[in-house]
């Protein structure tokens, strides 16, 4: 909150969707301190909940928000880094994938947020023509739903922290009002009927 | 990291400018950023010009620079800032406010061709309030970039040049 990474306010997600509050990583990279702190939690997440069942040959960056962050982490861990473009070139090779990769790499998915999760699944199956994916890290779980679509498609979230939290925190610490953390948690609610109501 | 690029990054292709400018050849860094050895070259060579010139922050101009910026950025502990096709990356925040905590930006780019990519990058920084005069670029093809760049008050120091690359030198005699 204090470099702005999340804000309060009147919000029109990327799905269209309106939201009371937007948690924006691609601010993290402008402090080092921020970037480095959040590469080192990533890095804990995929040694505790991750590599212990599971080897890493590549991490995946989804860009824009997360190619930063999992350069850091790959750096840090020391596992090389690939990264799906969103558009492919239209000069020089024209493919999708880049980096060095072999077939059926155990490839790691990092990202900064999750909030259905459709965009997640549909890089994962990007990359699944060619290594397996099965685990997915994300600062934010925004708790819409992301969780049980990742289920759906064979792929694990593990989040640093959920949206619940870091509101009930920022609560807590007197960052946020109380009338700010209900307006939240009731547009939470609000969209887990929603869901409830279309499936 | 001449030699790496030669090894891994290089690939019979064209990269082509909006001028019409073109090469016979393609050098895909992120075949270096993605193994930890050759970004950290990269790295290191980037850290070491960069001890060079006084700057605030640094700031890629697309998303292919995107990984060396940053870790650039949280080894020199300078805030980084993404330009991608002259457009900042930012939902909700103003790169002007980016910038009040320190407006003297380098740009740090892969490649450079022409240096359109670059320049673009500059100009919405300048717009922004920033002060640019250096851009960083791992490996400059000599296509004009240099010249351009410096007609708009750009530096530009390449780590690597088209001639330094073994093969490529060859096909231009």
């Amino acid at each position: 909150m204090r470099i702005g990474a999340i804000k309060f306010g009147d919000f029109t997600l990327s799905s269209g969707g309106k939201s009371p509050y937007y948690v924006d990583l691609r601010l993290a990279p402008s402090y080092p301190e921020v970037l480095d702190r959040l590469g080192d939690l990533y890095v804990e997440v995929v040694k505790n909940e991750i590599q212990p069942n599971w080897n890493i040959a590549r991490i995946a960056g989804v860009p824009t928000a997360g190619l930063p962050i999992a350069t850091v982490v790959s750096q840090k861990m020391r596992i090389p880094l690939i990264y799906v473009r969103k558009e492919p070139r239209t000069h020089g090779l024209g493919k999708t994938i880049e980096g060095v990769v072999n077939s059926n790499d155990n490839v790691l998915l990092v990202d900064d947020i999750i909030t259905t999760g459709h965009s997640t699944i549909e890089e994962a199956e990007i990359l699944r023509n060619r290594v397996n994916v099965k685990h997915v890290v994300v600062l934010v779980d925004r708790e819409q739903g992301g969780h049980a679509n990742l289920m759906k498609n064979a792929l694990e979230l593990h989040p640093l922290v959920k949206i619940r939290d870091v509101i009930g925190y920022l609560r807590d610490l007197g960052a946020i009002t109380t009338n700010t953390y209900e307006i939240v948690a009731n547009y939470m609610a609000a969209s887990r009927q929603d869901r409830e109501v279309t499936h | 990291m001449a030699q790496l690029i030669e090894e891994k990054a290089l690939f019979e292709g064209e990269f082509k400018c909006s001028s019409g400018d073109k090469t016979d050849y393609y050098i895909d860094m992120a075949m270096i950023f993605s193994e930890p050895t050759g970004l950290e070259i990269a790295l290191s060579l980037t850290l070491a010009e960069l001890r060079r010139i006084s700057v605030d922050k640094i700031a890629s101009p697309s998303v292919e620079a995107d990984p060396i910026v940053a870790v650039v950025g949280t080894h020199a502990k300078l805030g980084s800032i993404f330009i991608h096709q002259g457009q900042p990356i930012y939902a909700y925040e103003k790169l002007e406010n980016l910038l009040k905590t320190g407006n003297r930006v380098a740009v740090i780019a892969d490649v450079t061709l022409c240096g359109n990519a670059v320049l673009s990058a500059v100009k919405t920084l300048r717009s922004a309030g920033a002060q640019v005069e250096t851009a960083v670029t791992i490996v400059d093809l000599q296509k004009g970039a240099r010249e351009l760049l410096k007609q708009n008050g750009i530096r530009l120091v390449p780590l690597i040049e088209a001639k330094d690359i073994g093969s490529i030198a060859l096909r231009q005699q």
